[in-house]
């Protein structure tokens, strides 16, 4: 029964390097361009395959050379199935909206990338993993570096990844030097042999596994994207959109997902919090750069950053289930509003015409309105049969999801509506929210059945929803509150901010204070 | 002492007068761009149009890094498939009175000669205009990321405040918090920004002082800077000068602009330092070669078009026709009333696609009306979609329907903005979307909002008099040359481009509506001519329509060559079978149209019948991935003015824009004067507009579609860019590196008496220019026997090419 598991999961790594020679040859040919389709789509058929195995047996091990073990587990089939179902969205659009050439690059590269993220997902072991990893940063590379006209997004894009990549790359390197191949069984042991490793600088103690932990989350934060790493993801708005949505869907996922691979060697170390503290500020930060930017892209890129954010915050406090729920559903998500980003004007100009329908309601009701609704979808998640709620990480899900609905009540009734009409959308949005908890509830007990992970022990979901209460909070001043000039002034930072700094290296001199008192002598006469 | 304070603010005031001319004068170097949900095609250098074609070309490229001609390059390859001979050289060379032996080696070496700049053949390879020069770069940079912010129309979920007080006072109050002022100026930049005027005039007067620039360099100055940001400042020209007075986007100016782009300068540069680094303005290339070469691709062309004009009588339009079909003068009517004219006894007519009411237009839920008539023009009313009779519960209902749209989209904003709230909403959605894309993309299909039957009466409160419709319809009756022999069907025919998540949807649609579907003004005129009281009132003034003529609206989408007819339900029932057979030979017609049309577009599968080929291109129009759904106007490259009969039966290529005119219906040139200022002025803005995005498509072109960045609602940017691209996306004008657009001068043929233009040319003086300053050629056929071109100041009897240089080498024997 093993064994032919076995040859659909290496299948699952050749098919799309077969794509990429395919590419190669007849990329430019409609034949050509169908085939490696096809082959995406086979791709996909076989890890829907793998999803039914995982599903009804137990994860399985491919052991390989070099301690380069594949992993058949559910985690691994769900990282694949969403990398093959972008690309069999993303590939057709492609061929379609790139000239023959430049799809011709993108078809080899992307498969290229296919074949490095599967192996990201399915590695059975950390050097496996370092090796999907570094093979995908190398296809990233050349990807945008074919399809930019012009260098620059992709020499920014380079020297950031080697950052990551060297930062990995050393931590594997500490790991094996200590303790030799690690597969993720083994890995609980390994941790514990580099925490007994210790090193005095000082006062200061420190373990080889706080060296191990604080490399994987700088190679966590700088592929995902996040503060205070180099902001290369919106440097590769210089390629076109097809290539965007394959950044935005996959790429920055793994961050995530090389957390939650690696979560015994972070367990007691300064890691988890790192990752959290990266987490919550971009998603504090690039939160603010979605609502700031007017442009579709640009909005975009801080939105994909502010939920990576989010992602890593799950991951650092252990709720490695919902981390994994988010980052799938999100990557559909924004692959989706990438390849609709030309609807950019037509949408702006629906909104203005038909924003005047109806006359505001006033504020208060609106409030009142959206907190029964929230309430009330609290109450329907108390009663409902949600596997995880009892969980420590289920109060995370359903706290969001009532903020969630409260929000969207509070814009759905921003314009007078009949009253009737108003219970229906408050029974609508109630019940939605109760379908979202239900399936994320399935997905996660699917994921998490039988995983028994390595979980921070400082650090739980808790922080998360405290985090939530003091960003609203602060929201609500700002909103409330703040005089206009202090709200103007946040605005413009964040405006700025958002945007890459020029380098004013051009900038033949700093200006001396000559004219500045000149003109302030004026004033003061 | 009140004397002496009353000049000094009288010198003040003249000092802001000078300086909001030369800050005119300078920006003249850029045309205005309309926002893209109303794009409106202008000709990029209208601004220079006094210096003439060669002129402006030569101007513009002193500061802009441009060509303005096309390449060697290009030249070379058309010169070996024949498109432009030595024939075509000779003759240009003959009409510029230069030594031909002398000369054809020197344009011969061009050919191979080096090129300055990368011109066209480099897709999406967009100049950064001011890469090479890092203060600027870091300057705009930061200037332009606030007009994103401040010009945007609701595109963000948290707009700028208060902006009524233009870019200039809103950057004012919160300059101080600008990354780049604070890590230079450091700790004194809050009390720089406070010391800086309030007033936009007196902080660019400042600046220019701070800098040390003289009012006699301010001009050259100021065009420089302008040529930083062109398009921004080309936004700015249109905001200020051609949006009208109601219009609810941020007022932006140029001067606005320039205050800020200069206070910058003012407060981080050391004039002595920067002056060293400027860049040099550079001296304009020699371009004498490049233009005689033009001027050879076009004449090759105009050669070719007016021997294809018959010069006796040809075969016949039909007498009693079935229908009357008045089509917009856009060169892409041309194909299908060819077609059509093929299918049965119809007649057609070319006019402005606004029918000759000027409105605009609101629909039933719309919250602004939006014009309807060529931008050279002021809507006169606003005709408000109201529901027909009986539809009314229908109405409500759809209204609702809207309603609760707009609900849902303030739900989503809300969703995406209160903390916590995007995490959940992209997990609750991303499940549906990317299933939703992947049958878009596999199995693109259209949406198509279906509405209750509606009325758009011009008649009706807010929108035109009794005697100005009556007006209007009149004047658009002898304009197209239709005021006797009226058929049961008259059909006016706008046109529209349906395609979906594309940036540049309304450089498709009609230009004479300013960038807006035509089928609203064809409604609109309809129902004026159908009206009993306007048809009294044309007939008091001598245009009798007989009552069983009825006047239908209809709409061409261009994308799909499909025709709809509009209103409907006002249809009395007595033309049914009329309406049925007209109904099939329109689809007959429109499936002929796109099979040709289909043959020059790429990636269209072979071994195709017209139906297929027809379903193709719907598909190819409800694709979201497809960003080249139609050529649209692409190789445009002629003007007819005249009856049908001039161009009957003959196959122009969907290249020629006609207008009708019947030249005995008009002894006092009064009806050929409105189209030569009107129409045609549209007509030559289309084509400078596609003739720069082909030759300058680094600065005058919108570059690569697939890097497309809509910003604010109201433009794109290209990458990593900040400032707005104008013009065309390179798709638009080629495909795979190659240009499909010709790049040619607009040729206008004229069916009328020379008298007659000459009147009209002494009387108007932008027709002198464009026709002077070679910005279109003039041609005249004052009979069908002959043609005459207007060159400096004169007619002269247009000669073939080839007879030219036969004539030369015999005389050279």
């Amino acid at each position: 029964m093993i064994a032919p598991m076995n040859y659909l999961l290496l299948t699952m790594l050749v098919l799309p390097l077969l794509g990429l020679l395919a590419g190669a040859m007849a990329g430019e040919s409609l034949v050509g361009r169908r085939f490696v389709l096809g082959l995406v789509l086979v791709n996909l058929g076989v890890a829907a395959v793998l999803a039914v195995r995982v599903t009804l047996g137990s994860a399985f091990l491919v052991p390989g050379p070099w301690g380069l073990a594949l992993v058949g587990d559910r985690l691994g089939v769900l990282f694949s199935l969403l990398a093959a179902s972008i690309q069999a969205t993303v590939l057709p659009y492609a061929a379609r909206c790139l000239e023959r050439s430049v799809f011709r690059r993108f078809a080899v590269l992307s498969q290229a990338l296919l074949t490095a993220s599967e192996l990201t997902g399915m590695a059975g072991s950390f050097g496996a993993l370092v090796l999907g990893w570094v093979a995908a940063s190398l296809a990233v590379y050349l990807l945008v570096s074919n399809t930019v006209p012009g260098q620059r997004g992709a020499r920014q894009l380079g020297v950031a990844f080697m950052l990551g990549d060297g930062a990995l790359v050393g931590a594997l390197a500490i790991t094996r030097h200590v303790t030799g191949g690690a597969s993720w069984s083994a890995l609980p042991a390994v941790g514990a042999s580099l925490r007994a490793i210790r090193l005095s600088l000082g006062p200061v103690v420190v373990t080889a596994a706080d060296a191990v932990a604080v490399l994987i989350v700088v190679s966590a934060i700088v592929r995902s994207a996040l503060w205070p790493g180099p902001r290369w993801l919106s440097s590769t708005l210089a390629a076109p959109t097809p290539v965007s949505a394959l950044l935005h869907a996959g790429v920055v996922n793994a961050g995530g997902l090389l957390l939650i691979r690696l979560s015994p060697l972070l367990v007691s170390t300064p890691g988890f919090p790192l990752a959290l503290a990266a987490g919550l500020g971009t998603a504090a930060l690039s939160s603010v750069g979605t609502v700031v930017r007017s442009d579709v892209k640009g909005a975009l890129v801080h939105s994909t950053m502010s939920q990576m954010g989010f992602m890593m915050a799950e991951c650092a406090v252990g709720a490695y289930t919902l981390a994994v729920f988010h980052l799938v559903a999100h990557a559909m998500y924004k692959a989706s509003l990438f390849l609709n980003s030309g609807d950019g004007i037509a949408a702006t100009v629906r909104d203005r015409q038909s924003s005047a329908l109806a006359v505001r309601a006033p504020i208060n009701l609106r409030l009142i309105k959206a907190a029964i609704g929230g309430a009330g979808l609290f109450l329907l998640a108390l009663v409902a049969p949600l596997t995880h709620v009892v969980r420590g990480d289920g109060a995370l899900t359903v706290t969001f999801a009532v903020v969630t609905s409260g929000a969207l009540l509070w814009g759905w009734l921003e314009r007078k509506q009949p009253l009737a009409q108003e219970l229906w959308t408050m029974v609508m949005v109630a019940a939605g929210g109760l379908a979202y908890l239900i399936w994320s509830s399935v997905v996660v007990g699917w994921l998490g059945a039988g995983w028994s992970p390595a979980v921070p022990t400082l650090l739980s979901p808790s922080w998360l929803i405290a985090a939530l209460l003091a960003a609203g909070g602060f929201t609500a001043l700002v909103a409330c509150a703040a005089p206009p000039r202090v709200v103007a002034q946040l605005q413009a930072r964040a405006l700025w901010a958002s945007w890459r700094m020029p380098s004013p290296k051009g900038i033949p001199s700093i200006a001396r204070p000559r004219g500045v008192e000149v003109v302030s002598c004026k004033e003061s006469v | 002492m009140q004397g002496i304070g009353l000049s000094a603010s009288t010198v003040a005031a003249a000092a802001r007068a000078r300086l909001l001319i030369d800050v005119e004068s300078a920006a003249r170097l850029l045309a205005p761009m309309w926002p893209l949900h109303s794009f409106v095609a202008v000709n990029p250098l209208m601004g220079l149009l006094e210096l003439g074609f060669e002129g402006a070309v030569r101007e513009a490229s002193r500061w802009l890094p441009m060509q303005g001609y096309p390449s060697p390059q290009f030249m070379e390859e058309e010169y070996h498939r024949g498109r432009v001979t030595d024939a075509d050289l000779l003759a240009v060379l003959v009409d510029r009175r230069l030594d031909v032996n002398q000369t054809l080696p020197l344009l011969h070496a061009w050919l191979s000669g080096p090129e300055a700049i990368p011109a066209s053949g480099k897709a999406g390879e967009q100049v950064d205009l001011a890469r090479d020069v890092g203060w600027s770069y870091a300057i705009d940079a930061q200037l332009a990321a606030f007009c994103c912010a401040f010009a945007d129309e609701g595109a963000s979920t948290w707009g700028l405040g208060e902006r009524s007080g233009g870019l200039y006072r809103c950057w004012r109050a919160v300059a101080a918090y600008d990354p780049l002022l604070r890590r230079q100026l450091r700790h004194r930049v809050a009390h720089a920004i406070a010391a800086l005027p309030a007033d936009p005039e007196e902080a660019l007067l400042n600046a220019l002082v701070r800098l040390d620039i003289s009012e006699v360099h301010r001009v050259a100055q100021l065009r420089r800077r302008v040529a930083r940001l062109p398009g921004w400042v080309s936004y700015a020209q249109w905001r200020q000068e051609w949006s009208g007075p109601d219009c609810a986007s941020p007022p932006l100016r140029v001067v606005d602009l320039l205050a800020v782009q200069m206070s910058y300068e003012a407060l981080l540069l050391d004039p002595e330092a920067m002056k060293a680094n400027a860049p040099p303005i550079s001296a304009g290339s020699d371009s004498v070669c490049a233009a005689i070469w033009l001027e050879a691709y076009e004449r090759h062309y105009q050669d070719d078009l007016l021997a294809k004009l018959p010069v006796r009588q040809g075969p016949e339009e039909a007498k009693s026709p079935q229908a009357q079909i008045v089509f917009c003068i856009d060169a892409r009517s041309e194909r299908l009333r060819r077609h059509l004219e093929a299918t049965g006894p119809y007649t057609t007519f070319g006019f402005a696609g606004f029918f000759g009411f000027p409105v605009a237009v609101a629909g039933m839920a719309d919250r602004y009306a939006t014009a309807r008539c060529p931008v050279l023009m002021s809507p006169r009313g606003v005709v408000r979609e109201r529901p027909a009779a009986g539809q009314e519960r229908a109405a409500a209902f759809y209204l609702r329907k809207r309603a609760r749209a707009a609900a849902v989209h303030n739900a989503w904003r809300a969703g995406k903005t209160v903390p916590g709230s995007p995490f959940v909403l992209a997990e609750a959605l991303g499940w549906w979307l990317l299933p939703s894309a992947s049958i878009r993309t596999f199995w693109p299909r259209g949406a198509r909002r279906r509405g209750p039957a509606t009325v758009l009466d011009s008649g009706d409160a807010g929108g035109l008099s009794l005697h100005e419709r009556i007006l209007f319809a009149e004047n658009a009756l002898l304009s197209m040359g239709l005021v006797r022999g009226f058929a049961r069907l008259v059909v006016l025919c706008g046109h529209t481009g349906r395609t979906i998540a594309n940036p540049h949807a309304s450089a498709l649609d009609c230009g004479a509506c300013a960038g807006a579907p035509g089928g609203p003004s064809a409604r609109v005129a309809a129902r004026a001519l159908n009206c009993p009281a306007v048809r009294t009132g044309l007939a008091e003034r001598g245009v009798y329509i007989p009552p069983e003529s009825w006047f239908l609206a209809a709409e061409h989408d261009t994308t799909t060559d499909t025709i709809t007819i509009l209103d409907r339900h006002l249809i009395p029932d007595g033309y049914a079978p009329e309406l049925r057979r007209l109904e099939s030979d329109l689809a007959e017609a429109g499936r002929r149209c796109a099979a040709e049309r289909a043959g020059a577009l790429p990636d269209i599968p072979r071994r195709t019948n017209s139906r297929q080929l027809a379903a193709h291109l719907a598909k190819r129009a409800a694709d979201w991935a497809q960003i080249r759904p139609e050529w649209g106007l692409a190789r445009n490259a002629a003007f007819v003015v005249g009856p049908r009969s001039l161009t009957f039966g003959i196959n122009l290529e969907g290249r020629v824009f006609m207008h009708s005119y019947e030249p005995v219906l008009d002894a006092d040139g009064t009806i050929l004067e409105g189209i030569l200022t009107g129409p045609l002025v549209v007509a030559q803005w289309i084509n400078a507009q596609y003739y720069f995005s082909s030759v300058a498509p680094e600065v005058f072109g919108a570059g690569d579609k697939t890097l497309h960045n809509p910003v604010g609602g109201i433009g794109v940017l290209s990458g990593e860019g900040r400032d707005l691209k104008i013009g065309l996306p390179w798709q638009s004008v080629a495909a795979s590196g190659e240009l499909y657009h010709e790049p040619m001068r607009l040729v206008v043929v004229v069916q009328a008496p020379l008298e007659r233009l000459d009147a009209i040319m002494e009387r108007d003086s932008v027709l002198r220019q464009l026709v002077g300053g070679r910005w279109l050629y003039l041609v005249a056929r004052p009979s069908r026997m002959q043609a005459y071109v207007w060159r400096e100041g004169t007619w002269h009897s247009w000669q073939p090419a080839t007879s030219t240089s036969g004539r030369m080498r015999a005389g050279q024997e």
